[in-house]
């Protein structure tokens, strides 16, 4: 069911992305002021930005390699004339052991044999 | 020892003991803003399940006026259920079942007046959501309660130990709200494997007579060769569970079944799979305790094994919409039931219970 589902965790990639990418920047100008200047401040900046850029970079990978299977509802038809099944998506309306659409092989009407959530594979 | 030796150690000293008061002041405001993040989601989950509930009744209600409707609900999701005193034990299950059922009337009644366009199957499914919306009620308020009072007090331990309990009441929370949109929808959840497995042999052995002895709930004698089969469920598609205690009885008034069957759905542990099933020995019925208590009664009674059939899920799996492993499992559980019957002599009798919400599952 899409109604109700909570967020995509994935969503947060392109924040994640542009966060890395500001921190990185951020480090690298700090660690080049530092050369030039040597000045010890800029080193330690650069540092504690490092190590923010680190646990950003570690949370990323966590959710580029979190696995959601979105599950959708199906219904599963059956034909009594001639056993065929078929599973197709839920439509608002089908009711468990109604006739719904017709049989494809024999034309008789197909039975809603079973209404459940399905994982849905890419 | 100098002067500012001195001033220096006590200015530490002091520094220490301010600090051990910070950290513990700091640590009460990191844990009050935890519990109020979960709050504000038993919240959301308490307003979105009152929304459906309200939208879904005034489908119904178009004559009334939908503040009245609105007024009434909230009216309906504060009422509260009050168990009999256990101090004489004695009779309280007699007196538990007499107080759940003319709960139940009562929210039936409200219900069906507010709702006047609506079938019965249909009442049955919006008493469910507003069941939904009153139980989210409770759990947020008692929370909201616990918390506030922890507050009050700066209770750290109080406001530990509603952190600690947080994460497992979302999880609840977040599985009550997902029945929403099945019972809204009107189509099986995970707990309706039981009344699936009885509808599924009524439908494939066909049935000698059906009738609906008690209020709700139905008892079909299956055309089965050479045995006497009585399947009982909950009457279906609307949400209800049935009374399966007196329709048991009814039976049992009867024949004589060598067996009572209950096909349930049952809480799956970490590391076990869904839709698995499993047997068992005695009856399988969750809830209140009442009926589960009526049938051993009979069973007991008249000296009538039983047997329970389990299909194995989790508690969010139970409150949604059925997921394909546990129809799957339900698939499994009429052929094991089938089996079960098989094994019985020629002539004689048994009854099959599917206990569970029949949202979704006509007869």
């Amino acid at each position: 069911m899409n109604a109700g589902r909570a967020p995509h965790p994935k969503r947060w990639i392109p924040t994640y992305i542009v966060l890395l990418a500001s921190l990185l920047i951020l480090a690298a100008a700090l660690a080049l002021q530092y050369l030039r200047t040597g000045s010890d401040s800029y080193l330690v900046s650069a540092a504690f930005v490092a190590v923010i850029a680190v646990y950003t970079a570690w949370s990323f990978a966590r959710l580029i390699t979190l696995k959601v299977t979105p599950r959708s509802l199906m219904t599963l038809l059956k034909c009594p004339s001639c056993g065929h099944e078929i599973v197709r998506r839920y439509r608002e309306g089908d009711m468990l052991f109604s006739e719904l659409d017709a049989c494809p092989k024999c034309g008789s009407k197909m039975v809603a044999e079973g209404i459940f959530l399905k994982e849905e594979k890419h | 020892m100098n002067g500012d030796t001195t001033t220096n150690m006590l200015l530490l000293i002091i520094a220490l003991f301010a600090l051990s008061f910070l950290m513990q002041e700091l640590q009460i405001y990191r844990i009050i803003t935890e519990v109020e993040n979960y709050l504000g989601i038993i919240r959301a989950a308490r307003e979105r399940a009152l929304h459906a509930a309200k939208e879904q009744v005034r489908k119904y209600s178009k004559s009334l006026d939908p503040e009245y409707v609105s007024r009434r609900i909230d009216k309906l999701i504060e009422t509260r259920i009050i168990a009999p005193t256990s101090l004489d034990p004695f009779g309280i299950v007699r007196k538990l079942k007499h107080v759940l059922s003319v709960g139940e009337r009562t929210l039936e009644s409200e219900v069906a007046s507010l709702a006047p366009a609506a079938s019965p199957y249909e009442v049955q499914n919006l008493i469910v959501l507003v069941d939904i919306a009153r139980s989210l009620n409770e759990v947020y308020k008692l929370l909201n309660h616990y918390y506030l009072v922890a507050r009050r007090f700066k209770s750290l331990w109080l406001l530990m130990q509603l952190s600690a309990a947080m994460p497992f009441i979302i999880e609840e929370v977040r599985a009550v709200e997902g029945a929403v949109e099945a019972f809204r929808r009107s189509i099986p959840i995970g707990d309706s494997a039981g009344p699936l497995v009885a509808a599924f042999l009524i439908r494939k052995y066909g049935v000698q007579y059906l009738v609906e002895p008690v209020k709700d709930t139905i008892v079909a004698k299956l055309a089965y060769s050479g045995k006497d089969i009585y399947v009982v469920k909950g009457k279906g598609p609307g949400g209800n569970t049935g009374h399966y205690d007196d329709a048991v009885a009814w039976v049992v008034q009867r024949t004589k079944p060598a067996v009572i069957i209950t096909v349930d759905a049952a809480l799956r542990y970490e590391g076990e799979v869904s839709g698995e099933v499993v047997h068992g020995f005695g009856v399988a019925i969750g809830g209140t305790g009442v009926e589960k208590y009526g049938i051993e009664e009979i069973a007991t009674k008249h000296s009538i094994p039983l047997y329970a059939v389990l299909i194995k899920m989790t508690e969010v799996e139970a409150l949604s919409a059925m997921t394909e492993e546990v129809y799957r499992g339900v698939k499994e559980g009429v052929a094991v039931v089938e089996e079960l019957l098989a094994s019985l002599p020629d002539g004689s009798s048994a009854i099959v219970v599917g206990v569970g919400n029949t949202v979704g599952v006509p007869p």
